[in-house]
């Protein structure tokens, strides 16, 4: 536990670019309420005022997105182009207890622009809390919030395996962006796009968080809760393959330092 | 003044070349298809066809904006991380000429940004933007141009002075959007905000863009926006030089060239 605990705390100050406090806290706080800002004045230009509370709970989950993937694919890329992933592969440390210990401290960071996203609705249009079913609601967002951190450890393994693995990372944003609901409703794309956008996180857990919010109970929507934490979980899991398909082939090509594959 | 502008072009076609055109930079070219997406579907839901003449013009500025202002910025900043700094210094070209020539071939790199954003909308809405006054268009848009350069050139000096790191653009990007005038005109913001964005001289460059579009407005309500994008260009350009004379003095009298 001691072990894993060190990785965890070194992983995160080592290799998070953003850990200084004008870096974090703007990217963190200010960033959401920002882009609060902007779908609200876009809303009210476009002939809606009132529609970024229709939003709202999309932004939030969006913006865990926006914080957490980037923060954990740094831990990866980081780590191989700092030269530092060799030490790693060298030692006898646990690949599992490795790989888990990347994630664990950009989890709140997620939690945190979510809640920076509401509270800044909240101020903004006057977001009504007063129906929430808050238990359901909690932990909606915590399981998308893991979902999101397990497609980032999914992306991490792209991080050190590719040079241009940033490429990969935008197309998960953008698809999460446009295709999750967050903002544009799912049920305006054809019904095979809907299916790829329930492979995606955030998509299965948000018609639970928007139901929840609204006052339903979660046994209404608990099957989209519990396929988006098994998405979260497959991505999880691919992520780990991957980690460890990438020290094979880069041990049996030594090709650590370059395009492994 | 020929020869720095001689030195200037040098210095376009020297960051030209240093662009790299490789598959990795594709991202950037990606992420604007889902910021395009989002912005139209919203301005879709009422169909008002003046804000998506609007947004059909600001919204490819903006992407060329959110991705050359993060390049420009660090221009310095690698520069001096990369031990080049001090070639530019030892040249008589001010370095100011240097970095606007680079700043200048980044815009220039942007630009695609902006076409895949325009196809994107017209896509999605079929339609094209009402256009009353061409020539005070293409002029704004000139002007727009300028000022996202200025804009953008600004952060290069800042960011050494500020010793800025990893993520210090994330937020000043989507606050540059919110102040710009891109995607809405600026009277729509709030008090506060509205008077900072004036200071932005693309804000007034969009009234420009604004007043060529839909019912038009009269030329001196155009030339009166024209000049005063030119004028907080001026201003902050000298901001600017006088943030570049900073670290000048840094480099060449204080000497304290690497640190920040």
């Amino acid at each position: 536990m001691r072990n894993f605990l060190a990785q965890v705390y070194t992983t995160y100050t080592g290799l998070f670019g953003w850990l200084n406090w004008f870096s974090y806290v703007s990217t963190v706080i200010f960033r959401p309420v920002v882009l609060v800002i902007i779908y609200s004045v876009l809303g009210r230009f476009a002939g809606s005022p009132e529609i970024v509370r229709s939003y709202a709970i999309g932004i939030a989950a969006y913006t865990m997105a926006v914080i957490i993937l980037p923060g954990i694919t740094q831990c990866y890329t980081y780590d191989r182009s700092g030269g530092t992933l060799s030490f790693v592969f060298a030692s006898p440390v646990n690949r599992f207890e490795n790989y888990t210990a990347r994630a664990v401290l950009h989890y709140p960071n997620g939690l945190l622009s979510f809640i920076a996203t509401l509270v800044t609705v909240w101020i903004m249009v006057g977001l009504d809390f007063s129906t929430v079913n808050w238990g359901g609601f909690i932990a909606g967002t915590l399981i998308i919030a893991l979902s999101i951190t397990a497609l980032g450890e999914f992306l991490g393994t792209f991080a050190i395996a590719f040079r241009d693995w940033s490429n990969i990372q935008t197309v998960f944003v953008g698809l999460i962006l446009i295709l999750s609901g967050a903002i544009i409703p799912l049920d305006i794309f054809p019904t095979a796009l809907q299916e790829i956008a329930k492979l995606l996180p955030v998509t299965n857990g948000l018609v639970s968080l928007k139901s929840t919010f609204i006052g339903s109970p979660l046994a209404d929507t608990s099957g989209y809760i519990i396929r988006e934490g098994l998405t979260g979980l497959v991505y999880f899991v691919l992520g780990y393959i991957g980690f460890q398909v990438f020290e094979v082939m880069a041990r049996r090509r030594g090709t650590l330092e370059q395009e492994t594959f | 003044m020929v020869n720095q502008l001689r030195a200037m072009l040098a210095s376009v076609i020297q960051q030209w070349k240093q662009i790299s055109f490789s598959f990795g930079n594709l991202g950037f070219f990606l992420a604007t298809i889902p910021m395009a997406v989002v912005f139209t579907w919203i301005a879709m839901q009422r169909g008002d066809n003046e804000v998506l003449a609007y947004l059909s013009i600001g919204l490819p500025l903006m992407t060329v904006w959110s991705g050359v202002a993060f390049r420009i910025g660090y221009t310095l900043t690698t520069e001096l991380s990369n031990q080049v700094l001090q070639f530019v210094y030892i040249s008589r070209t001010p370095v100011i000429i240097v970095s606007l020539g680079k700043a200048l071939a980044q815009v220039l790199w942007g630009l695609p940004t902006g076409i895949i954003s325009f196809m994107v909308i017209f896509l999605m809405t079929r339609t094209l933007p009402d256009i009353s006054n061409p020539a005070a268009l293409i002029i704004s848009l000139l002007l727009v141009v300028i000022g996202i350069t200025v804009a953008s050139l600004f952060f290069s000096p800042m960011m050494v002075l500020v010793g800025g790191r990893g993520g210090f653009f994330n937020t000043i990007i989507p606050f540059g959007l919110v102040l710009s005038g891109f995607l809405f005109p600026i009277d729509r913001l709030p008090l506060v905000l509205k008077v900072l964005a004036r200071l932005m001289p693309t804000s007034w460059a969009m009234d420009g863009v604004r007043l060529s579009l839909g019912n038009g407005g009269s030329w001196p309500e155009i030339f009166s926006s024209w000049g005063m994008c030119l004028l907080t260009s001026v201003l902050l350009g000298g901001i600017t030089y006088a943030m570049f004379r900073i670290v000048e003095r840094r480099i060449r009298i204080t000497g304290t060239r690497d640190f920040y």
